[in-house]
């Protein structure tokens, strides 16, 4: 037996000689190896030491059996203080004391113990001594520490945590909420715990819930169950992952996806349309299946139309490229504004003539000149009266008019009698790739007026629409006289450089 | 060969291109560029066949052919209808609102006059039976 060493063989010489019971001690001794055993007369001085108190310790049996007194294992002032005599004193009361003391090894260090002192009896029954067996709390106190700390650590983590953290019994009652979970149901824990969880229990598995925090107030979480142990009994862990603004992102960008594939499918068929007209009026002059002149004369005509249609939208997709990738520019110059108006109505009079509709200018002989990109405006123009023939019936009046209004502004508007624009609509017509008649042949690309928007906007001006059913419609821009605001002349001014407003916000 | 047939577009010159390719071929054409009109049309001239587009201002091309296929005397009347919206869905619907035939706009005139021969022909055809 690894016990038997000289210091038992000593103990047990000195117990022989004190008339001990020798069997008690050797079991207490072997037994308790991992504990300081110290057996002292009533005075306190050692007269047995075992080979866990060496280890302990740290001194040798030699250097303690009958050489020192129990008080050379308390630090000093347990000593002065009198709280080893005040135990030894409760001991020979009781016969029996148990407490957590620090105790001192022999390199001077201090450290926790846990003690047990237990009065002996000779032969006779009288009390002759006692026996103190100290366990070393140190490795105990350090994994306590440790546990504490970490769960203290766990404690932190689950209430820094960005997810809401939720714990369900088995019976489906709230056994514990993290403030992440407080903030997400908009309630503090206790109005939460104790009550039932009110989503279906499904482990492992990720599932979308919404929570209504009160009516109009929805948060969209990610929920995942997982199967934990809570205060000993099975339960479920709820994480929540916080996924409103994800969901209304996601929203966004599936609407800007929708408006792209729309504009693209109405863009080709919108370029296919006048295309196939070319070929199939080609077609029948090539093959001169059209012996007519006259008839000739009006399918050039068509052909000529329909091109410059197609150039139109090729135009604007250009523009709208520019604008996207913010090289829209425009170079200003002294413009007579007057002119600029003359030569874009000139451009359809055949057409109004067809269509049997009055075009009509009213613009005064004194407006100013200002400083404006000239081909610019004459784009917004044509765009502006373009949608007023569109939408007029045979019979009907357009009407270009311009002023300049209290010396600051030149006003130019466009009006039609035509049907006229649905209020709800008017709002959305200078977005890009609106258009208000979707089943309308040669609807457009639904970017004139965005387009419009923007080179108006570029020159410091405004531009804006007015309709009433039935009577129909006004738009109207201004410009300002001193040619300031907007653009200046090609500079590389990038305050200038338009961005479309939907890169911010769609 | 004094067949009338009747166009329902709103493009005036995809109406236009149809109508010439007709005529030449000894058809006779009436048009109109809305469903109002059209179902006027209909009534007053009794066409022999209709090419009718879907998407049209106010009344569809799929409105317009249920309700000709809803009145006895139009039920049996060859549609042929156009959209540009070549989809399988407008077909489908095309054919549940009694089409006879379907066409991809924009379709070829040659085509267009292919398809009308044969839908004529078989009404013929019906008719002798």
């Amino acid at each position: 037996m690894v016990v038997k060493i000289c210091s038992e063989q000593l103990l047990r010489k000195q117990i022989k000689e004190l008339g001990k019971d020798t069997d008690f001690l050797s079991t207490l001794l072997e037994n308790l190896m991992g504990h300081a055993v110290v057996a002292a007369d009533l005075d306190g001085n050692i007269i047995a030491y075992n080979e866990g108190a060496r280890k302990i310790y740290g001194y040798t049996p030699e250097e303690i059996i009958g050489k020192h007194n129990i008080e050379i294992f308390f630090p000093g002032e347990s000593v002065t203080g009198g709280k080893l005599r005040r135990i030894i004193h409760n001991l020979r009361k009781t016969g029996k004391v148990s407490c957590e003391e620090d105790k001192l090894r022999k390199n001077g260090k201090r450290f926790p113990a846990r003690i047990l002192f237990v009065l002996t009896r000779d032969k006779t029954g009288k009390t002759d001594g006692f026996i103190e067996i100290v366990e070393d709390l140190t490795e105990r106190k350090r994994i306590e520490k440790r546990l504490w700390d970490s769960m203290s650590n766990f404690h932190k983590v689950v209430d820094d945590a960005s997810d809401g953290i939720i714990v369900i019994n088995r019976q489906g009652i709230v056994q514990y909420v993290n403030p992440a979970a407080e903030l997400l149901f908009g309630r503090k824990s206790d109005a939460i715990k104790g009550k039932q969880f009110g989503f279906p229990i499904t482990s492992g598995a990720t599932t979308e819930v919404e929570i209504i925090r009160k009516p109009g107030d929805i948060v969209v979480a990610e929920m995942r169950i997982v199967e934990t142990v809570w205060n000993d009994e099975f339960a479920h862990l709820t994480s929540l992952h916080d996924i409103t603004e994800r969901k209304a992102v996601e929203e966004k960008i599936r609407q800007i996806d929708k408006t792209k594939t729309e504009f693209l499918s109405n863009v080709s068929h919108e370029l296919r349309t006048p295309l196939h007209s070319i070929g199939g009026f080609i077609k029948l002059l090539l093959r001169s299946q059209v012996p007519d002149k006259e008839t000739r004369q009006e399918f050039l005509e068509i052909i000529d139309q329909e091109s410059q249609y197609l150039g139109n939208i090729i135009n604007s997709l250009l523009d709208m490229s520019q604008l996207e990738s913010g090289r829209f520019e425009i170079s200003k110059r002294p413009t007579p504004v007057r002119d600029t108006i003359a030569d874009a109505v000139s451009i359809f009079k055949s057409l109004v003539r067809h269509k049997e509709i009055t075009l009509k200018e009213e613009i005064p002989e004194d407006l100013p000149e200002i400083e404006a990109d000239s081909g610019r405006l004459r784009q917004v123009i044509i765009n502006l009266v373009g949608n007023a023939i569109k939408f007029s019936d045979p019979g009907g009046e357009v009407t270009v008019r311009a002023e300049e209004r209290r010396g600051q502004e030149l006003l130019i508007q466009v009006s039609d009698r035509g049907t006229g624009i649905p209020a709800e609509s008017i709002p959305h017509l200078f977005k890009r790739f609106y258009r208000a008649e979707a089943k309308m042949v040669r609807g457009g690309a639904g970017l004139g007026l965005y387009i419009s928007k923007q080179i108006i906007e570029a020159h410091g001006g405004h531009i804006w629409a007015e309709s009433r059913a039935g009577k129909g419609s006004i738009f109207s821009f201004t410009l300002p006289l001193d040619g300031k605001g907007g653009e200046t002349n090609g500079q590389e001014d990038s305050n200038y450089r338009r961005r479309p407003d939907s890169l911010k916000a769609c | 060969m004094d067949k009338k047939i009747l166009i329902i577009e709103d493009d005036p010159i995809a109406s236009r291109l149809v109508d010439y390719s007709l005529r030449r071929e000894g058809y006779q054409v009436i048009t109109a560029s809305n469903g109002v009109t059209g179902m006027r049309r209909v009534t007053e001239e009794k066409p022999d066949l209709i090419i009718l587009d879907v998407m049209l201002p106010g009344m569809d091309g799929f409105e317009i052919c249920h309700r000709l296929r809803s009145n006895p005397s139009t039920t049996v009347l060859p549609i042929l209808m156009c959209s540009a919206k070549a989809h399988e869905i407008d077909r489908n619907t095309g054919v549940k609102v009694g089409a006879d035939d379907y066409l991809a706009k924009p379709a070829d005139p040659s085509e267009i006059l292919s398809r009308v021969a044969r839908l004529l022909a078989r009404k013929g055809l019906a008719t002798l039976a």
